[in-house]
């Protein structure tokens, strides 16, 4: 049975995070990770903790993982400079690459071949946040489908996994599964790639990363 | 010659908001959605139409053709506000025929189709 997975929620408090679980359990999701910690939200879902890390050089972020890799579950990092990109696409410690969400700071900031080529078979997971297509004018829509096809396309060449999530910070913001897939046709995504983007993807990081924090001592 | 009808899919879906709006806004809200993403040719080949719209329950069911169900699905999922009041609309059923939906989600012919 295919489990759906939303690995990026961001509430703002404690009690929006077990707000956001509950609803991600009626949504039909089976796993959440989200970057603030969630109280037991019942068996039908299980969470995991994830920290989005926004660094604009690459000591900030190596700082930053330092500190955190071992606390989070999932690490992701927002790449806001090239140089942050670069060596986020060749470190081991980190699972998700995420671009700015803001069109203008994306024009400098995008998945390039260099980087791909470093993320190539490490099993590092290029995102697609669904926030990013919800709610904006036409023209801001326009450009950012235009700049995750650019990135989808290189993250393609260079067999590099793709995640869909919802990145809801409220949980308005929050869709259902299909509802995100439908929303991945904007992206000219395969029905059938859309649906692992958001299950077997990020369920096998989830599994991966798990795996990995039991061994450490 | 024998004209088989225009295949539709049927979505039950729910509207999240703190106000209580009405059936035109969500149908302009809808309408606005996929001229957006799709435009007027889309709006032709999706031919949505709202069937019903409970206010008080804030459920209701759009009626789309056969092979655009995808693409109404992401315009109602775009869809995060109604009459400037922050909103989500979600999808809980969809079927290929009215009376099946309605049976499925426990749901009664509204009256004023029975009388």
């Amino acid at each position: 049975m295919r489990h759906y997975v939303d690995l990026h929620l961001k509430p703002s408090t404690p009690e929006q995070a077990k707000e956001m679980a509950l609803l991600a359990s009626q949504l039909g999701y089976k796993h959440i990770a989200s970057t603030k910690p969630t109280a037991d939200p019942g068996e039908r879902i299980t969470t995991a903790t994830r920290i989005d890390i926004d660094a604009k050089r690459s000591r900030e972020l190596l700082e930053a993982l330092k500190r955190s890799r071992r606390r989070y579950d999932v690490v992701a990092v927002r790449c806001l400079s090239k140089e942050v990109a670069r060596q986020a696409a060749k470190d081991d410690r980190i699972d998700i690459l995420l671009f700015p969400d803001d069109p203008t700071q994306r024009k400098q900031n995008w998945l390039d071949h260099h980087e791909a080529g470093l993320i190539d078979g490490t099993g590092r997971a290029y995102e697609v946040n669904a926030s990013d297509l919800l709610a904006t004018s036409p023209t801001r829509l326009s450009k950012v489908i235009t700049q995750i096809k650019r990135d989808l396309a290189v993250a393609s060449r260079h067999d590099i996994p793709v995640v869909l999530s919802s990145g809801a910070s409220t949980p308005l913001a929050m869709r259902e599964p299909k509802a995100l897939t439908a929303l991945a046709t904007l992206l000219d995504i395969d029905e059938d790639y859309a649906v692992e983007m958001l299950s077997t993807i990020p369920e096998a990081i989830l599994e991966r990363n798990h795996a990995k924090l039991k061994e450490e001592p | 010659m024998p004209v088989r009808g225009i295949r539709r899919r049927y979505l039950l879906f729910n509207v999240s908001t703190g106000s209580a709006p009405e059936e035109k806004a969500i149908w302009e809200a809808l309408r606005d959605s996929i001229l957006t993403l799709y435009g007027a040719k889309g709006l032709s080949l999706i031919d949505p139409n709202l069937i019903e719209y409970n206010e008080e329950t804030k459920n209701g069911i759009v009626r789309c053709t056969h092979d655009t169900e995808r693409f109404l699905r992401a315009s109602l999922a775009s869809i995060v506000n109604v009459s400037g009041t922050p909103a989500a609309i979600r999808v809980q059923r969809t079927s290929g025929t009215i009376k099946a939906l309605r049976k499925k989600a426990g749901i009664e012919k509204p009256k004023k189709e029975t009388e």
